[in-house]
């Protein structure tokens, strides 16, 4: 018993010791944490609203599609759209601009733990919205139709890993 | 099943459709979860129609069907509870409400999937044509979390029938399969309606399902 309310007492002044050193951190730390994950926020709304851009020209597009008329220029339109983000999206993901920046994301830990597996689904959407962009442009329907599933098929492969759950 | 003493307590659009329940949310959950968008279409919209059926059965159905002989109001409800509610066949005042509720969430559910889209944008409900991206993903979370909701509420289902399995040593899951349980005095049995109801409310039902799944 004596023992056990030793070591209690150690224990806590450790972590007291250990809590005024972490606040004392804290404090010096305080300035440039805030600009910092201003800029990380920052990028984390800016992607967000471009990828939802990006879901609302798949959206047009699919939309269009499924339509008794399809209109050929708002596909364009879409797939351009589509085609001139793709490649900014490695562009989007900067160090710090995961959860820790204290903002609602569900881009995963994946995305700088594994840069290379994210270069390389980034570079797959970017290869399949080029060549869409390019069927798109040519304006056959059918080529569109079939074009297609292999778009949302690389949105998909890069989601399934690096977008964590919520 | 003509067995004495026996009266009817379910017909039997009340137990197909319950059944048809029972076998579809464990459906549109394993199909969720594994990406089978076709199929969880497919089963949605075999839920529309049942939901819309049971909407439409509850105003022209058999006696328990119907919402007029199960919905009641608090003062009921308080008297059912102190056990002073006079015996009566089917839906207690309480369990009324459950079903109820599930009913209107079921309906809220498949509305929702309806309008619902995926985050590629590739997936989606019929009428997500009719909305925009962003509200289209609102009503997906939403899909999602009443989902949650919905599983509380069988939770709820559930539990009572074990109650009543435990605590009352009263079987619930037999006369929703036969459809008819043990006579008691000053009970009334069910009343039925023709069939012609029946076929008329699931035509309609089935009609307006197809009409949402395929013209939309």
């Amino acid at each position: 018993m004596k023992h056990l309310l030793g070591a209690a007492t150690v224990l806590s002044l450790v972590l007291v010791a250990a809590c005024g050193q972490q606040g004392g951190d804290n404090a010096s730390d305080t300035q440039p944490n805030v600009a910092v994950n201003a800029a990380a926020q920052e990028s984390i709304r800016a992607r967000q609203t471009h990828y939802k851009q990006i879901g609302a020209a798949m959206k047009g597009i699919n939309d269009q599609l499924k339509s008794g008329a399809p209109d050929v220029a708002a596909i364009q339109g879409h797939a351009a759209r589509i085609a001139e983000y793709a490649p900014q999206i490695e562009g989007w993901f900067p160090q710090g601009s995961g959860s820790e920046a204290g903002l609602k994301t569900r881009a995963a830990a994946e995305i700088w733990s594994d840069p290379d597996g994210f270069r390389e689904a980034a570079q797959l959407f970017v290869a399949r919205a080029e060549s869409f962009n390019r069927v798109a442009q040519e304006g056959s329907l059918d080529a569109i139709r079939a074009a297609l599933p292999q778009l949302g098929d690389s949105c998909k492969t890069c989601h399934d890993r690096f977008r964590g759950p919520e | 099943m003509n067995k004495p003493g026996q009266i009817p307590v379910w017909d039997w659009p009340v137990r197909i459709f319950h059944w048809l329940i029972v076998l579809h949310v464990p459906i549109l959950w394993w199909t969720a979860e594994n990406d089978l968008m076709e199929q969880h279409r497919a089963a949605g919209y075999v839920v529309l129609g049942l939901v819309l059926f049971r909407l439409i059965w509850g105003f022209v159905g058999s006696s328990t069907a119907r919402f007029s002989g199960f919905v009641k109001g608090p003062r009921a409800i308080l008297s059912y509870l102190k056990g002073k509610a006079p015996d009566a066949l089917g839906h207690s005042p309480l369990g009324g409400w459950s079903v109820l509720a599930m009913l209107a969430l079921l309906a809220l559910q498949v509305t929702l999937g309806l309008f619902a889209i995926d985050v590629d944008g590739m997936e989606a409900g019929p009428l997500s044509t009719y909305v925009s991206f962003d509200a289209a993903r609102a009503a997906a979370d939403w899909h999602g979390d009443m989902f949650d909701i919905l599983l509380v509420l069988i939770g709820l289902h559930i539990a009572a029938i074990l109650f009543y399995a435990v605590a009352r040593r009263t079987n619930l899951v037999r006369p929703m399969l036969s459809g008819r349980t043990a006579a008691r005095p000053g009970v009334a049995p069910m009343r039925h309606v023709p069939a012609w109801r029946f076929f008329a409310s699931a035509g309609a039902a089935a009609a307006a399902a197809a009409g949402i799944a395929y013209l939309a």
